[in-house]
């Protein structure tokens, strides 16, 4: 499939990249490094030079080796190149620097740096980042790329409900109408509803402004009941009931006061300037029977929508997920502990329930056990980052995976983390200060996401390549293809 | 009576603690203030200004030498910076010396025992700017 | 029914200007001076609060800054930059890393349970209390809404002997000569501070707090005196067993006593529990390849209550590379008291190394009954963990001057954080009384068993 990409840059004047290129007063306008870079990193701006675009610089080592270095070149030496020391205060161990300015690459081109900057790995020292693929030396046969299939069926169960193909095999997290800004949510909605995914509106309510995105959207049952309605339920294809999120396990949702402005707290029907803590757990499902009669509910009011059941990962995820499918879900969804959050305690967010990594072949090989993993779609999410993450998820068992902060990323977010508090994201993502939000159009908001989601597909496709599978599903469960660097 | 001396210094430039470089120089000679900054280039000179005026002697100011900055301009700065703060403090009469600026390599462990020993001698030298005797 | 257990935090803003994270950089000289500058337009005002203490070097705006690279990314110059603070990463150690120190300042003057946006920041998994997870309770097992919700969960500890079974005597009456207990609200007792004792301020304020929040504080001979006699409910003697006086000042008035343990310690209990029957008496015990042996023979000559502590950043006390970490030892002995049937007589505490809030409710899962807290205390009145005070030298945030007032409300702030996490932890494993979390292994998930049962299975043998 051809994906439509287009070259959406940064809202800012300065992209943050690996590399800082500094123009100094001895600078006479030449313009000979213009013709000197070829990664366009100098430009003319009227009769001055232009402030160089230092994060397309791929440094100076390869520029040296390849005689193009613009340092060497300029007759005044007015040039200086090194490493931006501003990525040092940039990112953390899950989400590094590199991690983010490639993801932010992605998003603006579609395509991954050709700056070495690392695009699939995180630093958090255990999980994905120790796992690698083990390819084949030799390849059987060679698969042209664009005959590689990456789809997943999100209903296995064989009922009557909707049969519905998503063409990659992401959608997306839950962002609550109250956490984000309106074109934060539109943007992620139109990217899915173009790739032919799906995004999902979180526990907040279903605005009108995503009701023509409706056949690629996910609403939400959650604890706090917000917005659910009959009405809601039967504009969508999938319900999905969270129990509970990987971020807080075992506590509900948090919308701190400040962020609860006179239409959130309309959606909510609750008070405005009022903190909006969602119970745990549903008060009125307490017992596998229970969560039955739950999805029998929703099913008696839309009889064609497949019902997702979000769950955490506690000890017993497999019990959890064995009985959510008895219950009649089609799918399950593991949201893993180290996954993102409009706003938890930290405390949660570090020390509650299991990584997914952990979490996906424990409830894969159940289900296998059971017999029943084919009749279920498998999903999981938490902390997924990168493409190589979606696969080894896929390798350890999922079919699937659902991403949250990754599109968060696309949208230029540093993970400054305050997204909770006063009037939320300064980068105008995570608010709904009307002033902030502004800064989010929807326009380029949607590209950014649908350029990640292409490049990822792009990368996908490549390693499927390399294992000579012709289609993703081939993957799910292909723990052989795999190796963590800790063990034999 | 012991000067007091403020030292702004580049964290890159020298990893020196602050125990050793009470080592270097004799106890008795001086007193030290040590804020390691992320590049010499942060040194406001605010900074510089009161540290002055809560009763240093001088204030030292150490960066990487020229070329190596990882900012890349930060101890060029720095150095117009120091010649800034050492015009302000001429005009309000305490003098042009009381600011020094030092390019000092990491790997040169001597250097930073010369710079030191030279601060020191010099703020002994000029005396503290408040005329009460506060040691 | 009896009145709801309650702290009662109001913010205490640090008396100096916090060692920030950033490190802001800022070339002004080649400012264009735009009507729309950046730094107004800063969603959190750091430029316009910003503010320089020469007497610590410490510029505000490093604390302040949220990170949001907003303005770095704005200027039309490219006037602004950032990078760490060097003066962030020196403070600590490898144990008690800024982070830990950040987040103790917020709580301590907020008493407020952090929370942020984003996902978790930190390693996978890593050594010590960070190579466990606590587990939750899904649709199977409801969990108790304790914080938000109308239900009680109760954080209260008995420390003492506990009676295993009545005993009647000849009459058939039977013996509710029950061994002196001392109730506590938190599992949390604040211990002797590993170093930092810098007088008088330090000291009132933590029995200041201990008395607020309804806890113990131990005090040795040496740091006792007058002004702490109006505290005597909340203090712990802490004793050498060697030359022990009976008669001693600080014995009476108190409700508990710990004695340090020596071979022929238990003679001494037994001479103290005769002259002063109505003291709840501990040993504390140094955690080493011995102790478990130690504890196991004192829990059954009738021991009330035995202290186990690591140093303080929770090392066993032995030579070589590879002490183990409290909380291994913890389950080692608790598990070896269970097997000999003996576990449920006698109060477990343990100490060294507890420097988070999520390290409380670890501890008891490891198999103590409540945790003993030293450091976090220190660091709650700011300190920076620098050591200059081990080395003779002045301290830079002046705890030697510490008024004792505004010491108790940082303390206080900090513990009224901690428990309400404790609350948060436990409501999301489901357990309603802390005395149910001591030991309850099942309730947690360790790496080592994660590793094996998971990708042991997939991967092999781990190198």
């Amino acid at each position: 499939m051809k994906a439509d990409i287009k070259r959406t840059a940064s809202r800012f004047r300065h992209t943050i990249g690996k590399y800082k290129v500094l123009r100094g007063t001895q600078c006479k306008s030449c313009a000979g490094c213009v013709v000197t870079c070829p990664y366009g990193v100098h430009f003319k701006a009227g009769t001055r030079m232009g402030m160089p675009k230092d994060y397309l610089c791929v440094g100076p080592d390869v520029c040296q080796s390849k005689g193009t270095l613009c340092v060497e070149k300029c007759p005044n030496q007015a040039l200086s190149v090194a490493l931006n020391p501003q990525i040092k205060a940039l990112g953390d161990f899950r989400w590094t620097a590199e991690l983010l300015m490639s993801t932010w690459h992605q998003a603006e081109t579609g395509e991954l740096p050709i700056v070495d900057m690392e695009y699939r790995l995180g630093n958090s020292g255990g999980g994905f980042d120790k796992m690698r693929f083990r390819f084949p030396e030799k390849l059987e046969r060679e698969i042209p790329a664009d005959e590689i299939d990456t789809s997943i069926e999100l209903n296995k169960r064989g009922d009557n409900a909707h049969r519905i193909t998503i063409p990659i095999p992401v959608y997306q997290g839950g962002m609550s109408f109250g956490s984000v800004s309106n074109s934060t949510m539109v943007s992620r909605a139109a990217a899915a509803k173009r790739w032919g995914t799906f995004g999902c509106t979180g526990e907040g309510g279903y605005p009108e402004f995503l009701h023509p995105y409706d056949d690629f959207m996910i609403t939400q049952v959650a604890t706090g009941l917000f917005g659910v309605k009959e009405e809601t339920i039967q504009r969508v294809r999938i319900i999905e009931f969270k129990y509970a999120q990987g971020a807080k396990p075992g506590l509900g949702g948090h919308l701190l006061g400040d962020k609860v402005t006179e239409a959130v707290a309309k959606m909510r029907e609750a008070v405005k300037g009022s903190a909006l803590f969602s119970p745990f757990p549903f008060h009125s499902v307490y017992s596998v029977e229970d969560h039955k009669k739950h999805v029998d509910w929703i099913k008696a009011m839309n009889p064609k929508a497949l019902v997702s059941v979000k769950v955490s990962t506690p000890a017993d995820v497999d019990m959890v997920a064995i009985g959510s499918y008895y219950a009649g879900a089609h799918i399950v969804h593991l949201d893993g502990s180290y996954g993102g959050t409009g706003a938890a305690p930290d405390i949660a967010k570090k020390n509650i329930a299991m990584p997914i990594e952990y979490a996906i072949p424990k409830v894969h090989q159940f289900l296998l056990e059971e017999g029943v993993r084919d009749k279920v779609t498998l999903i999981a999410s938490g902390g997924i980052r990168t493409a190589h993450d979606i696969m080894k998820a896929i390798a350890l068992g999922a079919d699937g995976v659902v991403e949250g902060t990754a599109g968060m990323v696309a949208l230029e977010c540093t993970r400054c983390s305050s997204c909770e508090s006063g009037r939320g994201c300064p980068r105008g993502i995570a608010t709904t200060d009307p002033e902030l939000a502004e800064f989010v159009k929807v326009d380029w908001g949607a590209q950014r996401i649908y350029n990640l989601y292409a490049s990822w597909r792009k990368q996908m496709v490549n390693i499927l390549q390399q294992f000579g599978m012709r289609s993703i599903r081939e993957m799910v469960g292909r723990t052989d293809c795999l190796r963590h660097l800790d063990y034999n | 009576m012991k000067p007091q001396i403020v030292i702004y210094c580049c964290a890159n430039s020298t990893v020196v603690p602050e125990e050793d470089v009470e080592q270097l120089v004799p106890e008795d000679q001086a007193t030290f203030k040590i804020s390691r900054l992320p590049c010499s280039g942060r040194t406001d000179v605010l900074y510089i200004l009161r540290a002055i005026e809560s009763g240093a002697t001088m204030a030292m100011v150490v960066g990487c030498p020229e070329g190596q900055c990882q900012f890349l301009e930060g101890n060029l700065r720095a150095k117009m910076r120091v010649r800034y703060a050492n015009r302000l403090l001429a005009e309000a009469g305490l003098g042009n010396e009381r600011v020094r600026m030092y390019n000092i390599d990491p790997s040169d462990e001597q250097a930073l025992f010369v710079a030191l020993r030279e601060t020191v001698a010099k703020a002994r030298e000029i005396g503290p700017w408040l005329n009460t005797n506060v040691s | 029914m009896p009145k709801k257990y309650h702290i009662k935090a109001t913010p205490a803003a640090p008396r100096f200007i916090p060692v920030g994270r950033s490190g802001i950089i800022d070339w002004e000289e080649d400012c264009l001076k735009c009507t729309t500058c950046v730094k107004k337009r800063c969603l959190y005002d750091v430029y316009k609060n910003r503010s320089y203490d020469s007497r610590t070097m410490v510029d505000s705006i490093d604390h302040q800054c949220k990170n949001c690279f907003s303005c770095i990314q704005n200027c039309p110059r490219g006037v602004l930059s950032k990078t760490i603070n060097p003066e962030f990463l020196k403070m600590g150690d490898a144990y008690w890393k800024p982070d830990i120190i950040h987040g103790t300042w917020f709580q301590a003057e907020t008493g407020k349970i952090p929370v942020s946006g984003a996902g978790y920041r930190g390693p996978f998994s890593g050594p010590g209390f960070d190579a466990m997870w606590t587990d939750m309770s899904e649709i199977v097992r409801p969990t108790r809404d304790g914080i938000h919700g109308r239900e009680y969960i109760s954080t209260g500890i008995d420390v003492g002997r506990k009676q295993h079974h009545l005993e009647f005597d000849g009459t058939g009456a039977a013996r509710l000569e029950m061994f002196p207990l001392v109730e506590i609200p938190i599992p949390v007792i604040f211990n002797v501070l590993p170093f930092g004792s810098l007088g008088k301020g330090i000291t009132l304020s933590m029995a200041g707090a201990a008395r607020r929040i309804g806890t113990l504080m131990y005090v040795t001979p040496e740091t006792y005196d007058e002004t702490l006699k109006p505290f005597k409910a909340q203090l712990i003697p802490l004793l050498p067993a060697e030359e022990l006086d009976l008669e001693a000042d600080i014995l009476k008035g108190v409700k508990m006593v710990e004695l340090f343990y020596a071979p022929n310690v238990w003679e001494r209990v037994q001479q103290l529990k005769e002259r002063h029957p109505q003291l709840v008496v501990s040993v504390r015990i140094p955690l080493n390849p011995e102790a478990k042996a130690i504890t196991a023979d004192l829990a059954r000559a009738g021991a009330e209550v035995i202290h186990l502590f690591a140093d303080y950043r929770g090392n066993e006390f032995v030579d070589g590379d590879s002490p183990r970490f409290v909380k291994d030892v913890m389950r080692d002995i608790h598990t070896h008291l269970v097997d000999e049937a003996i576990r449920d007589e006698v109060t477990l505490l343990t100490s060294g190394g507890i420097a988070l809030a999520e390290h409380l409710p670890k501890a008891l899962i490891c198999g103590a009954d409540g945790a003993a807290i030293d450091l976090p205390l220190l660091i709650a009145l700011e300190c920076r963990v620098c050591k200059r005070c081990v080395a003779g030298k002045s301290c830079p945030v002046e705890l030697n001057n510490l008024d004792p007032k505004y010491g108790r409300q940082r303390l206080v702030n900090l513990m009224c954080s901690w428990w309400s996490q404790l609350i948060e932890m436990m409501g999301a494993m489901g357990i309603r009384d802390v005395r149910r979390v001591r030991g309850e292994a099942g309730r947690a998930m360790f790496f080592e068993d994660l590793e094996r049962d998971t990708f042991g299975a997939i991967f092999g043998g781990r190198q």
